[in-house]
C-alpha cells in the first residue's frame, strides 16, 4: 500500500498536534483515508514535540510509528540544533522549515529540497501570535500539491470558528502564496562520516534488581532551549506581589529589588505563567530570537 | 455521519450516545480527553448526566456501582494504575451483577512507571466478572461502547471495553458516528430487574456464608460464560442496524490453507495484517485470528476455527510474570481440552509502548517457519540486557 507519510516537528505550544489534525482533515475532504496522531508522551509548553499524518488512497491499517516520512514541517529553527529532523527522510523528500532565515544558512544535510517559510511571522501578522502551524500548512499545500488550499482553509475554519478561522485562512493563504513562488533548494549531500546520533545518556540501570537511576537534580538539564518567548520586566508597573515568583512551575523567577524580578534564562522555558498571573502587567512575553537567546546566556 | 475525530473523542461522543445518567472518573493519561469531552458536553447542557468528581479511581468505581444500583445508566474510564486501584470494586460490580460500562485505555503498569500502552492493566482483572472486549481502531472502539451497554444490561454483566492508549486514544482517523436515532432504536432505556429504591427497600452485596458463596460464583461464572451467546446476538443486531461487523468474539481473515496465523487483540492488529498481506505477496500462506473477546474466552470458537493451521504465533502486550503469554495460554488450553494439537507460540510484544513493526513481525514469521518455537519476547534490547547481566 502506497502511504504519503508526514513529520511535524515543533515545540509544545506551536500546535504540531493540531496541524496533523488538519492536515488528516483536509486530506479526508478530498476523499483520502487518513490518519494523524501525536509522538506519544507527555506534552509540555516548550519540549520539543514531533505529530505525524498519514494519508492513503486506502483505508490505512498501520499503526506502527513514521519512520521514513515523505514530508518533514519544522515549526521552530531552534529545534535544527536539537533534533535530526532529517531523520529516515526518504530519498529525495521536502522539508519545510519555518524561519526567517535563507535554505543555505540552515545546518541541514541529505537527499533532499529545503524550503524555508516565516511562518510564525506571517502568523504574527495576521493572527498577532506567532503559532506557526496553520501557515505552515499552506506552504506545504503549495510547495507538495497533496492536498488542494481550499481543503487546508476549510479544515482551519471549522476547527477554529468565527474570527480566528478567518485570520487563520488569511494567514494560510499568505503562506501558500508565498511558498508558491519558492523554488526548493537542494541541500548538500550528507556527510557520509557523519556520527551517528549520540546514544540517548539514560539513567544508570540496574535491572537485575529494580530500575534505579543515579540521583539528579534538574539543575544538569537547562530548559532554556524549550524557550520561544521571554518575560519581560517592567518594573515602573510592577507593584512587587511576588505572584510571578510563586507560580513560576520552575521556580526561575527570583526577586533583585522592592520592585524588581528576574528570570534565570537558563532555565526559563518561556510557558508565560509569570506574565498571566501578574495583576499589573508588568511582564510581558516576547519572542526571542536565537541571537538574543545566545547573547542573554 | 463520517467525520476525523481524535479517538478520545469518537468514544465520549459514542458514550453519550448511549445517555448514560452518571459519569465519574479520575484523570489518568491516556484515558483523560475521554472523560474530559464527556464533563463538556455535561456542563453545556449537551449531555443529560451527572458529572461526579472524585478522588480516586477506586471512589469512580464506587459511584458507577452505586448509581447503577439505584437503576440508572453509568459509565467510568481508567488506565492503568487506576484501573488496578478499582479492582477491588470492580470484582463488586461484576459480583453485583452490574451492568456497568467501563473504557480502559491500556496503558503499562508500575514499576518502572510507564504511561505508554499495553495490556498489562486489562490482564490484571481478568478474573473480576467482567466482559472485556478489544477494539481495533477507533471505528470498533466507537462500535463496541454502544454494544457494550446492550450486552451489559441484557446480561446483567459489567463491560470493559479496552482501547489501547495513546495508539488509539490519542490518533486522529476517520469515524461513522452513529446518529442519536439509531443508537436510541439499538439500545432501549435502562430496565433493572432489581434497584436500590427507598420506598422498596432491599439489601445488595450481603454476606455469603460458605453453604452459599460457592453457589453464587459458580453462578457468575456461568453468567459470564454464558454471555457469548448475547454477545454474537449483539453483533448480529448490531450489524442488521448499521450495516457494519463489528464486535462479536472472535474474526479470522486467513487463507484456507494458512500455514501460519497470528492471533492478537487491539490496535496491533492492523500492523499485523499489512505483515500478513506483506508476507502472503512473498508466497507464504499467512492469516490473522482477532480475539475481539478475551472474557469471556472464546476457546471454542478459537479452536475450531482454521482447522487446517498447523501454527499459531500469538502475539500480545502482556505477559503472567512467572508463567508467560496469557492468550497463548489460554489458548494451548482450548486447543488440549478438545484434542487439537498446532504449534502455539507465544510472542510478547510492545510493553510499555514499545513500537511493533511490520518488519519485525515478517522476522518473526520467518524465525517460526524456520523452527523458532518462542518463547519470543520482540526486540528485546540484547546490549542492554547483556550490560546488566540480565541475559
Amino acid at each position: 500500500m502506497s502511504i504519503h507519510e508526514v513529520r511535524i516537528h515543533g515545540r509544545g505550544g506551536q500546535g504540531a498536534v493540531t496541524a496533523a489534525e488538519l492536515l488528516a482533515v483536509a486530506a479526508f475532504q478530498e476523499g483520502f483515508w487518513v490518519q494523524a496522531f501525536p509522538a506519544f508522551g507527555a506534552e509540555r509548553t516548550g519540549a520539543p514535540v514531533a505529530a505525524f499524518a498519514r494519508i492513503s488512497r486506502e483505508r490505512i491499517k498501520l499503526r506502527s510509528q513514521v519512520y521514513t516520512p515523505d514530508v518533514v514541517l519544522v515549526l521552530d529553527d531552534t529545534l535544527l540544533h536539537a533534533v535530526d529532523v532529517m531523520s529516515g527522510l526518504k530519498p529525495g523528500g521536502v522539508v519545510i522549515v519555518n524561519t526567517t532565515g535563507t535554505p543555505r544558512d540552515l545546518p541541514l544535510s541529505g537527499d533532499a529540497l529545503l524550503y524555508s517559510v516565516p511562518a510564525s511571522e506571517i502568523a504574527e501578522a495576521f493572527l498577532g501570535k506567532p503559532i506557526p502551524n496553520t501557515a505552515i500548512l499552506g506552504a506545504y499545500a503549495a510547495i507538495t500539491g497533496k492536498v488542494k488550499l481550499e481543503s487546508i482553509v476549510e479544515a482551519v475554519k471549522r476547527r477554529f470558528p468565527g474570527k480566528a478561522g478567518e485570520l487563520n485562512r488569511q494567514a494560510v493563504e499568505e503562506a501558500y502564496r508565498r511558498a508558491s513562488e519558492l523554488e526548493g533548494y537542494r541541500l548538500p549531500p550528507r556527510a557520509t562520516d557523519e556520527a551517528p546520533a549520540p546514544v540517548r545518556p539514560g539513567p544508570a540501570l540496574v535491572l537485575t534488581e529494580a530500575l534505579v537511576g543515579s540521583p539528579a537534580t534538574s539543575l544538569a538539564y537547562p530548559t532554556a532551549g524549550w524557550r520561544t518567548l521571554v518575560p519581560v520586566f517592567d518594573a515602573g508597573k510592577c507593584t512587587g506581589c511576588m505572584l510571578c515568583m510563586v507560580y513560576c512551575p520552575d521556580g526561575v523567577v527570583s526577586q533583585v529589588g522592592p520592585r524588581e524580578f528576574v528570570a534565570d534564562l537558563d532555565f526559563c522555558k518561556g510557558c508565560g505563567v509569570c506574565a498571566a498571573v501578574c495583576p499589573s502587567d508588568a511582564i510581558v512575553m516576547v519572542r526571542e530570537t536565537h541571537r538574543q537567546r545566545t547573547a542573554a546566556r | 455521519m463520517w467525520t476525523v475525530l481524535e479517538g478520545s473523542v469518537a468514544i465520549a461522543e459514542a458514550v453519550r450516545r448511549c445517555r448514560p445518567r452518571v459519569i465519574s472518573a479520575y484523570p489518568i493519561t491516556p484515558q483523560t480527553h475521554i472523560v474530559e469531552h464527556l464533563a463538556r458536553l455535561a456542563a453545556d447542557g449537551e449531555l443529560d448526566a451527572e458529572v461526579v468528581n472524585v478522588e480516586s479511581e477506586h471512589s469512580a468505581a464506587s459511584v458507577v456501582l452505586g448509581a447503577v444500583a439505584t437503576g440508572v445508566r453509568a459509565y467510568t474510564a481508567t488506565s492503568s494504575q487506576g484501573l488496578l486501584l478499582m479492582a477491588e470494586v470492580l470484582y463488586n460490580i461484576a459480583g453485583l451483577r452490574l451492568p456497568v460500562v467501563l473504557t480502559c485505555a491500556n496503558r503499562a503498569v508500575s514499576s518502572p512507571i510507564n504511561i505508554w500502552n499495553d495490556h498489562q492493566d486489562a490482564m490484571a482483572v481478568r478474573d473480576s466478572g467482567w466482559i472485556q472486549l478489544f477494539a481495533e481502531d477507533n471505528q470498533e472502539a466507537v462500535d463496541l461502547h454502544i454494544q457494550a451497554y446492550r450486552i451489559a444490561e441484557l446480561t446483567r454483566l459489567p463491560v470493559m471495553v479496552n482501547v489501547d492508549g495513546f495508539v488509539l486514544t490519542h490518533a486522529y482517523e476517520p469515524v461513522d458516528l452513529p446518529d442519536q436515532e439509531e443508537v436510541d432504536a439499538f439500545l432501549p432505556p435502562f430496565e433493572p430487574k432489581v434497584r436500590l429504591d427507598p420506598d422498596h427497600p432491599l439489601t445488595l452485596g450481603m454476606l455469603a456464608e460458605p453453604h452459599v458463596y460457592m453457589e453464587a460464583r459458580y453462578a457468575l461464572n456461568e453468567a459470564v460464560l454464558g454471555s457469548k451467546e448475547v454477545i454474537l446476538q449483539v453483533q448480529r443486531e448490531f450489524q442488521e442496524r448499521f450495516g457494519r461487523s463489528s464486535g462479536g468474539l472472535i474474526s479470522v481473515d486467513a487463507p484456507e490453507d494458512a500455514e501460519i496465523v497470528f492471533v492478537a487483540m487491539g490496535s496491533v492488529l492492523g500492523t499485523i495484517r499489512e505483515a500478513a498481506e506483506s508476507l502472503r505477496h512473498r508466497g507464504i500462506r499467512a492469516g490473522v485470528l482477532k480475539v475481539t473477546c478475551f472474557r469471556p474466552f472464546p476457546g471454542e470458537a478459537i479452536a475450531s476455527a482454521l482447522r487446517g493451521t498447523p501454527r499459531f504465533i500469538v502475539l500480545e502486550k502482556a505477559l503472567s510474570m512467572g508463567s508467560g503469554g496469557i492468550l497463548a495460554n489460554e489458548m494451548r488450553a482450548a486447543f488440549y481440552e478438545r484434542d487439537r494439537r498446532a504449534e502455539i507460540i507465544s510472542v510478547i510484544a510492545g510493553l510499555g509502548g514499545r513500537d511493533v513493526t511490520v518488519a519485525q513481525i515478517e522476522e518473526v514469521a520467518q524465525a517460526v517457519l524456520q523452527g523458532e518455537r518462542g518463547p519470543v519476547f520482540l526486540g528485546l534490547d540484547q546490549r542492554l540486557l547483556a550490560r546488566e547481566g540480565t541475559s
